[in-house]
């Protein structure tokens, strides 16, 4: 059976942004009306536009970032109601892999003190051996390897698809129920991006690690959440969910047609004849001021008045929940002419 | 075809406690004028440090150990920094792999454009450079007012990456290096930017040099394709040449490695083997511990570099 363990309900992020001295601030719905769960064991992606809110609904699951309203709940109980132990141990349960992978090692420590430093410190090992053997085993896991040439570098001395593997290493240490992997492969180049996605549903099957994968790259999302589910945002709001299967094999959502148009094909010749994409301008509207009514209907091939004036809710159509009035009637979508 | 840059027997060491890293490795490559050129190859093969050593950069303890660098005939290596400080940015600019390691978390995005601006523009303008600013940060869709007001713990990842793009534009480069420029960023803003600098790149005539792992963004913007293999440059070829008629062994196992929407991911074959060890090279031909192909002679000596057909070159003991 399927068992929550995080779940978003009705959640909003609203940053505040300074526009000038005595002007009033700007809200920024960075996430808006966000409704999701994370089962136990499961692979869930989310993908969407750059800026759309993916590390900001990824860092609100972390427990980094407290959103403006709604409720975050960690194996049913809301991490902000939960005892002083409670929270510890949702935040040793969920690990954040981030984007930036530059920013979360300390540039002036070396992999072995970044590692070996936070198992230690919060007991999951008895002493320094240990804490090296594991670190060790660690770095295998995610074939870094010999580990010992690892050990001794600062961050720099790395290449960017090295670092991000390390914190992949760094979140395994904690014993996670949930990784929240930001972005983790982006970096990384082919044959080492497989292996990781592979690495993570090794985790997944043999240590029931659920990921909330984040991610811009389809391709690598249908891969990883193959049997999990998928989540579309755009402008911090979610237009479709369901099953990755489902939703990929029939994208209902114009959005989301566009986005799989614009994966490029390893194929020069294919790349040089492909259609334009199925959008009516490219301009990605503001956050501060969002478009009234479908916060789409600007760049959709087929928007009419309705979707400037009212906003779609979510609702089921053919499997999963999508958000457009036309859902009914928007031509099945198909990669090539 | 005119060359803008010429490099010439490259060679880059990082000496480090564990041994000798050897990043980049008697290295010859042309990048023609007015062309988008791309480096491809596995992490950690040396194409960062392949591109940040054209602006004559070279990360803590790397040393070059051998080579020239010429652009339009100058060797870069031999520039003092009054004359780096010229030829950066107005000659050549460059996107770094991790834009937020360029970016200064104290100041706002406007600062930190003014600043570059004032340093490098001739006749400098304050409301003429923020009116070039704020047109650039138009075309990789940023609102520029927003955007010119924030720290960068206030963009998203993918607006970072957008902003160093349209800072590396500020200046009319002759030539931009773009090193994993949109790996932070989804697909359709990723057309967008490649449109736009496409567009740039046809009507400035500015080249392109791009550094990726990213086989499908080089299918759909690229002209010319090299391959980095272990700090050598393996193979180098016209974009078509290069997809349709792979010489070199890893040239092929790359691309069948490529993933693609069109097919499952899963029937994708990751490169057989492990990459080699850095410290540990293998003798003779550096791909041949993975090689289908391998003889005899390739674990003895390094293949020479030959042509194949024209504007098309291989590192491989199949062609000699
Ligand atoms: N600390 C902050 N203060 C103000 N605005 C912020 C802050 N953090 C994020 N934002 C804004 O919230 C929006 C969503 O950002 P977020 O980082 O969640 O996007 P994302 O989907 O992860 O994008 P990317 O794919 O580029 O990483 C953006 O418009 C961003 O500028
Ligand atoms: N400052 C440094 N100190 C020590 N070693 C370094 C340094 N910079 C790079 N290296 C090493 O040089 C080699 C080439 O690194 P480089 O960053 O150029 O690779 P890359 O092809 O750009 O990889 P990626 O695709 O992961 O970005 C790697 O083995 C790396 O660990
Ligand atoms: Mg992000
Ligand atoms: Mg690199």
């Amino acid at each position: 059976m399927d068992k929550p363990l995080m779940e978003l309900k009705n959640v909003d992020m609203y940053y505040y942004k300074k526009s000038g001295l005595f002007k009033p601030k700007i809200p920024i719905g960075a996430a808006v009306g966000i409704n999701m769960t994370i089962n136990e064991g499961e692979i869930a992606a989310l993908v969407g536009e750059s800026g759309g809110g993916k590390t900001t609904i990824g860092n609100i699951v972390a427990g980094l970032l407290k959103p403006t309203s709604g409720e975050v709940l960690f194996e049913g109980k809301n991490i902000y109601k939960m005892t002083r132990a409670e929270f510890r141990k949702y935040r040793h349960s969920v690990q954040l892999v981030q984007q930036d992978s530059y920013a979360s090692l300390n540039p002036v420590h070396t992999i072995e003190h970044s590692l070996v430093g936070p198992i230690l410190s919060r007991k999951i090992v008895k002493n320094r051996k240990e804490a090296l053997q594991k670190v060790k085993e660690a770095l295998l896991r995610v074939e870094l390897s010999p580990p010992e040439m690892f050990l001794e570098k600062y961050p720099h001395q790395l290449s960017g698809g090295q670092r991000q593997r390390i914190l992949m290493a760094r979140a395994i240490l904690m014993n996670p129920k949930l990784i929240i992997a930001d972005e983790p492969v982006s970096m990384i180049d082919v044959s080492l991006r497989i292996a990781i996605l592979n690495l993570m549903s090794r985790l997944n099957r043999e240590m029931n690690i659920a990921f909330l994968y984040i991610t811009h790259d389809l391709a690598t999302a249908r891969y990883i959440a193959q049997n999990g589910s998928i989540t579309v945002l755009y402008l911090g709001k979610i237009v479709e969910t369901g099953r990755t299967a489902t939703v990929l094999e029939r994208p209902a959502h114009p959005y989301l047609q566009a986005l799989l148009s614009a994966v490029p094909v390893p194929d020069p010749d294919i790349e040089s004849r492909k259609r334009k994409l199925p959008l009516k301008s490219v301009d990605m509207p503001s956050v501060a001021k969002p478009p009234s009514g479908c916060r789409f209907h600007p760049r959709c091939p087929y928007a009419d008045e309705k979707c400037s004036i009212e906003e779609p809710e979510l609702i089921p159509f053919n499997g999963r929940l999508c958000a457009c009035h036309h859902v009914e009637t928007i031509p099945e979508w198909s990669y090539l002419e | 075809m005119e060359n803008l840059v010429e490099i010439r027997d490259l060679t880059i060491d990082f000496p480090l406690r564990a041994g000798t890293i050897r990043a980049v490795n008697h290295v010859d490559l042309d990048i023609p004028k007015g062309k988008v050129t791309a480096l491809v190859g596995e992490s950690g093969s040396g194409k960062s440090t392949l591109a940040s050593a054209i602006i004559g950069l070279v990360s803590v303890p790397g040393k070059i150990v051998s080579g020239q660098i010429l652009y339009k005939g100058r060797d870069v290596l031999k520039m003092d920094n009054r004359e780096l400080n010229k030829y950066r940015w107005k000659e050549v600019s460059m996107v770094f792999q991790a834009a937020q390691n360029s970016l200064n978390p104290v100041m706002t995005i406007r600062e930190q454009f003014l600043e570059t601006a004032r340093i490098h523009m001739e006749n400098y303008d304050e409301s003429a450079a923020l009116k070039r600013i704020s047109e650039l940060l138009g075309y990789v869709r940023l609102e520029a007012n927003r955007v010119l007001d924030s720290y960068p713990h206030e963009l998203s990842g993918g607006m970072k990456q957008r902003v160093m793009i349209a800072f590396s534009l500020l200046l009319d480069p002759q030539m931009i290096i773009l090193d994993e420029p949109t790996t932070a960023l989804d697909v359709i803003t990723q057309d967008y930017i490649f449109n736009i600098l496409k567009r740039i790149h046809e009507e400035m005539g500015i080249t392109m040099f791009l550094q990726t792992h990213d086989i499908a963004v080089v299918a759909k913007v690229a002209e010319r394709m090299g391959v980095m293999y272990a700090g050598y440059l393996v193979e180098i070829g016209g974009i078509r040449d290069m997809f349709y008629n792979a010489a070199h062994p890893y040239t092929k196992q790359l691309l069948q490695a490529a993933p693609s929407l069109l097919d499952e991911l899963k029937e994708r074959k990751p490169i057989m083997g492990t990459p080699p060890d850095p410290y540990n090279m293998p003798k003779g031909c550096p791909f041949h511990p993975r090689c289908i192909h391998a003889k005899p002679i390739c674990e003895e000596q390094i293949p020479q570099m030959v042509d194949v057909a024209p504007d098309h070159k291989v590192m491989c003991h199949l062609y000699l």
